[in-house]
């Protein structure tokens, strides 16, 4: 089981770094993503967009190295659950936005996204479970 | 065996952010045009247009603009965007020229027509994009309508094609 909770950890933390990276690359297509989804006023737009890949990459990297891995563990399912939250609002509304995963460019809004969103969060659930599960996974949690 | 108490997990939440914050501040510091952290983002792109030179107008103004005739409309968007729905009597130029050349769409008007570009909506780059290309080209007289379509058919445009 150990061992399932290591690659969890690392996966799920590795696709965060990754993602996060993409958005902090070009903020500006990741603000028009966030725009677009029409959830947040538009002041807060840019904040957002320089303030989630910072958390993205921050955590994804706590979790890769099993430093404060609860903490980053418990942010990044929930960043995961409102982003698969955020996209199902956005079809259920109808709403023709790219999802924004990784980056401003990409995939459109579909099912195919929220299942492979909902795969990942499995992958997340699994490293929180890792985190909490008394320090057996990683010495520093 | 006794278990050791562990410490409680949210001050790691506490301290993740913080540091996030510090990095998001630290990268946005480093670009070349920092982001505004409170800046309205609709306000922004249209400033961003105003800054390349370009005349800018709201869908109201554009309006006008269509009645007295004195404009040539651009719609920068993909010609199966056009065939959707655009604005009456607008020529498609797709902003995918700007990669294949400029040369044939820019000999289709004389250099001080006035021509104003739209695409999609605020966060489509397109028509700036497109605008300032024709700029480079020697155009004097070019505005852009940064609210594109989506602000067009909200204030109750007229759109033309499509269903």
């Amino acid at each position: 089981m150990r061992a399932v909770f290591t690659l969890s950890r690392l996966v799920f933390g590795a696709l965060f770094v990754y993602a996060g990276a993409e958005k902090v690359m070009d903020a500006q297509a990741f603000a028009a993503v966030i725009f677009n989804y029409q959830v947040l006023p538009a002041k807060m737009v840019y904040g957002a967009a320089m303030l989630l890949p910072a958390l993205e990459v921050v955590c994804g990297l706590a979790l890769c190295v099993g430093t404060l891995a609860r903490g980053a563990a418990v942010v990044l399912n929930v960043l995961m659950a409102v982003f698969m939250a955020l996209m199902g609002w956005a079809m259920v509304r109808g709403l023709d936005v790219t999802c924004g995963c990784f980056g401003g460019a990409g995939q459109a809004v579909s099912k195919e996204t929220l299942v492979r969103d909902g795969l990942i969060l499995l992958l997340g659930l699994v490293a929180l479970w890792g985190a909490f599960s008394g320090g057996k996974d990683c010495d520093r949690c | 065996m006794l278990q050791q108490a562990r410490r409680p997990w949210w001050p790691d939440v506490v301290v993740l952010t913080v540091i996030s914050i510090m990095a998001a501040w630290v990268v946005n510091v480093a670009r070349p045009q920092p982001l505004p952290w409170w800046g309205d983002y609709k306000a922004v792109k249209v400033q961003e247009a105003a800054r390349k030179g370009l005349e800018v107008l709201t869908p109201a103004q554009a309006m006008e603009a269509l009645k007295a005739g004195s404009w040539v409309f651009v719609d920068a968007r993909e010609p199966d965007e056009f065939a959707a729905g655009h604005i009456p009597g607008a020529v498609n130029i797709s902003a995918e020229v700007l990669l294949t050349g400029l040369d044939a769409a820019a000999r289709a008007f004389p250099k001080d027509k006035p021509l104003l570009f739209y695409c999609g909506g605020i966060s489509c780059p397109k028509s700036k994009d497109l605008a300032e290309g024709f700029k480079q080209m020697g155009f004097t007289a070019l505005a852009v309508m940064p609210e594109g379509m989506e602000g067009w058919t909200a204030a109750g445009g007229p759109v033309e094609g499509g269903n």
